[in-house]
């Protein structure tokens, strides 16, 4: 009896044992990039579409007439280069924009391109009569579309936009999600349909889509009929692996070669054991709270100075961020033309805090609500926000959403009860912080939401756009920084450097001053 | 036996009304709706009202959810709103994940469980039995997700025996020991704390099997004693037994779905959290249907079993 079951005992953990016989060598192909994502891609249809990981995607698959070029890792910020366009020129003051395009491109699918597929592509957004319009790009590309007046096709391969008014930033701005112009094969759009053309992506790009397994993985390969420069990698992987400790191990196991979005406190464990962190402190993308310029108490702007200067944003950088992240003291994020390296601005001091909120009227300090979303992170960074502010005597309540309710609340604008809430954003054009901070974007015809106004600072943006000359468009984004500053409408917290890990067989890799990559330069070894 | 089923299979219909109503309603009641998942947070509130009534959600509940269960009994599932396929399509590789996740880990727990309950209950007060009970205690407890970690630590880093994450290999087309190799970690992690509760609950339930007086008497026949407990004190705790793990199925599948997260397994409970994020309704309906449906049947499979090895009836 005592033998048999012992016998028996021991079979089971031969047969536990034995399963590792089954375990292969890590799966990599030579040249193929297997990218680990924090989060599933959304739609792969540009103009409908909206994620940070999506437009990644998109970027290798499509082009637009003009692309960024994200191939410099010393770029400060990106700037436009040729592409399906291989020249245009903008006329009539920034209200004209003409490209002559490039000849001889075909699409993934074999079929050409030319100004009528440009046209077909705009009509979607744009042409409520066309077969191909579809309400949902509308939707989502309406910041680029809203400026358009028209659209002329002047010959095969030349097209012509008329704008309302003039905006030297419109076409880039086309480039940023939400909704980005990129384009699509017109055949393919009307051999699929506008739902499901999403679940086909047929651009120009480098990369061809190969397949997707919703939740797991999207297959790119190598477009070797390209027009230009061929692209290295033969594929590209991406793997969607939400948990970050999760995400960790599969690099350490070489079943991934890079990630994004590493947790901070592995950071140095993966240094260690010989993974290369690639950050770039020009990139796009900024924390920043909007304070309810109406609240009964914030609205009094030494109320929100004191705020600002109760925040220690380089503790911050430094601890929570583990140096992936610099302090940010204005709204212009990093990674744009107009950013100011040398711009300070309520520098770190509690009692200078404690002694305008005495003035405003609060010398025992308030009680005040934040409101934040879920991202999974354990809201660290909100948690040293709300402690900072206890210092000085502000009590800071925290209210938690998940993300879509939060979006949904986010974009209403902060109700007159709550006293601020935070977003993570930003574009490589400046004009993004105007739309955060013009009168005339507040919800709902905007994004911003703490109902800030002035109107020194709409003239600024206002001029900006219509400034060709770079030097003097500069000089009024950052006179308006420094009103918008004074006037305390947001604290900015810190400038995201995009941490990314790369394995030591990746080569090529450039971390952009953009929030999305190019991986036409990377290859992998064997 | 028959009319027991048909009366069972009966009662599902109501079980899955109410559960696709509840959801419908937590859903309507969320704030924020699928037209910000589907126009971007930046549309305007006019077009997401245009959006709202060509999608027919601005009607009342009780309409928008009979046009659903219209659709659902002409086995039309409808679209995910995300993705624009077919939720048929979507959830049926997921469900399968999910199936195959639980089936490996449910038999683990038998096996292990079952096992394990025997032997210590052979040598109930022995050093080995004490030694396990002690062991199964400390499984017991440990909560999946770090139970993971520590295996994927363990098994894939340390010893590069097993992958860290997913159910196949990222160059595809693995086939079975493809999958088997992926599974082995996950499983384990699902089935572990499970197996523990099994094992001690088995051990209980023969060691007072045994005190009965025709075991007993059987002793005092001479019977060997491995016969006494494989034949005759496993016959009759076997319903017991089959409903301790009947009972485990509620943590098994809690369990896959923490080990779908940290093994980034593609089952079920990954679609319907990323459903429930966006709000994706078809696709959150018919994943808790599928869960549903999968607890119902398998408790029904339970109760089956239990009846067949004791026609009187009388349940433990």
């Amino acid at each position: 009896m005592k033998t048999r079951v012992s016998i028996s005992v021991a079979l089971v953990y031969a047969l536990l044992a034995s399963t590792a016989l089954f375990a292969p060598g890590a799966a990599h192909a030579s040249g193929t990039l297997i990218w680990g994502t924090p989060a599933e891609a959304d739609s792969l249809d540009p103009h409908a579409m909206g994620g940070w990981i999506g437009r990644s995607i998109t970027q290798q698959i499509y082009e637009s007439l003009l692309d960024e070029d994200l191939t410099d890792p010393k770029a400060t910020s990106v700037k436009l280069k040729p592409a399906l366009a291989k020249s245009y020129e903008v006329t009539e003051g920034g209200k004209v924009w003409t490209f002559n395009l490039r000849e001889g491109v075909k699409f993934h699918d074999g079929t050409d391109f030319d100004a009528d597929a440009v046209k077909f592509n705009f009509d979607r957004f744009l042409d409520e009569k066309s077969p191909q319009y579809y309400p949902k790009a509308k939707g989502f590309i309406v910041g680029f579309a809203s400026w358009i007046d028209r659209v002329e096709v002047l010959d095969k391969f030349k097209i012509r936009v008329t704008l309302k008014k003039p905006n030297y930033e419109w076409f880039q701005s086309g480039l940023q999600p939400y909704g980005v112009f990129l384009i699509i094969s017109p055949a393919a759009i009307k051999k699929y349909g506008n739902d499901q053309i999403s679940l086909h992506p047929t651009g120009t790009g480098k990369f061809k889509f190969v397949e997707r397994e919703q939740g797991v993985k999207i297959v790119l390969e190598r477009n070797d009929d390209y027009w230009g420069e061929k692209a290295k990698l033969d594929k590209i992987v991406v793997r969607v692996l939400s948990d970050p400790t999760t995400r960790v191990n599969a690099l350490l196991a070489n079943e991934v070669n890079l990630i994004t979005t590493p947790p901070w406190d592995e950071i140095d464990g993966l240094k260690k054991a010989g993974f290369q962190l690639v950050t770039n402190e020009n990139v796009p993308s900024i924390w920043y709270v909007s304070i309810n310029t109406r609240h009964p108490i914030l609205k009094d702007k030494r109320v929100r100075q004191a705020l600002n200067y109760a925040v220690n944003r380089e503790e911050l950088a430094k601890t929570i961020y583990q140096g992936t992240a610099t302090p940010a003291w204005g709204i212009l994020s990093r990674g744009t033309p107009a950013f100011d390296p040398n711009f300070r601005a309520y520098e770190y001091n509690p009692d200078k805090a404690k002694k305008l909120l005495a003035e405003a009227g609060y010398p025992n300090g308030f009680d005040v609500t934040f409101q934040i979303p879920q991202y999974g992170t354990g809201e660290l960074a909100e948690q040293w926000l709300q402690r900072d502010l206890k210092k000085v005597g502000v009590n800071v309540t925290i209210q938690k959403f998940e993300w879509i309710s939060y979006m949904h609340e986010w974009t209403q604008g902060l109700k007159d009860s709550v006293g601020f809430n935070e977003m993570g954003w930003g574009e490589s054009i400046p004009s993004w912080t105007a739309r955060q901070a013009r009168t005339d974007t507040a919800p709902p015809n905007g994004t911003n939401v703490g109902w800030y106004s002035n109107k020194e600072v709409d003239a600024l943006f206002d001029k900006a756009l219509a400034e060709n000359d770079e030097s003097s468009r500069i000089r009024d984004y950052r006179d308006a920084q420094k009103i918008i500053s004074d006037d305390a409408a947001f604290i900015p917290l810190i400038n995201d450097q995009q941490p990314v890990f790369i394995s030591p067989k990746v080569k090529g890799f450039v971390n952009p001053a953009q929030d999305w990559f190019d991986f036409s330069t990377v290859s992998v070894d064997p | 036996m028959l009319l027991f089923l048909l009366k069972r299979l009966a009662a599902l219909v109501p079980v899955l009304l109410g559960v696709s109503f509840l959801v419908f309603l937590m859903v309507e009641l969320a704030p924020g709706d699928v037209t910000t998942l589907l126009l971007g947070p930046l549309a305007s509130e006019e077009a997401k009202a245009t959006l709202r009534k060509t999608l027919g959600l601005d009607q009342p509940i009780l309409i928008q959810y009979a046009k659903w269960l219209e659709h659902v009994l002409g086995g039309d599932f409808g679209v995910s709103i995300a993705t624009s396929r077919r939720v048929v399509d979507l959830l049926a590789p997921r469900l399968l994940a999910t199936v195959i996740l639980g089936g490996a880990s449910l038999a683990l727990t038998i096996v292990f469980g079952v096992a394990v309950g025997v032997i210590t209950a052979a040598r109930a007060g022995g050093l080995v039995d004490r030694v396990t009970q002690s062991v199964v205690l400390v499984i017991g407890n440990l909560p999946p997700y770090w139970l993971g970690l520590v295996l994927v630590f363990a098994f894939s880093l340390q010893f590069r025996w097993f992958p860290t994450s997913g159910m196949r290999s990222v160059s595809g087309n693995g086939g079975v020991t493809d999958v088997l190799n992926h599974l082995v970690l996950p499983a384990v992690t699902t089935a572990a704390a499970p197996a523990a509760v099994v094992a001690a609950m088995v051990r209980a339930a023969i060691i007072e099997v045994m005190g009965l007086d025709y075991i007993r008497v059987a002793r005092a026949k001479g019977v060997p004693r491995r016969t006494i407990i494989l034949k005759h004190a496993m016959r009759n705790a076997l319903p017991t037994i089959v409903t301790i793990i009947g009972l485990q199925m509620g943590y098994l599948f809690g369990g896959a779905l923490f080990s779908e997260v940290v093994f980034a397994w593609p089952g079920l409970g990954q679609l319907l959290y990323t459903s429930i994020v966006g709000r994706d309704l078809p696709v959150i309906q018919a994943s808790v249907l599928a869960i549903a449906l999968v607890f119902v049947l398998v408790n029904l499979a339970i109760d089956m079993l239990n009846r067949a090895l004791d026609p009187r009836g009388q349940h433990a």
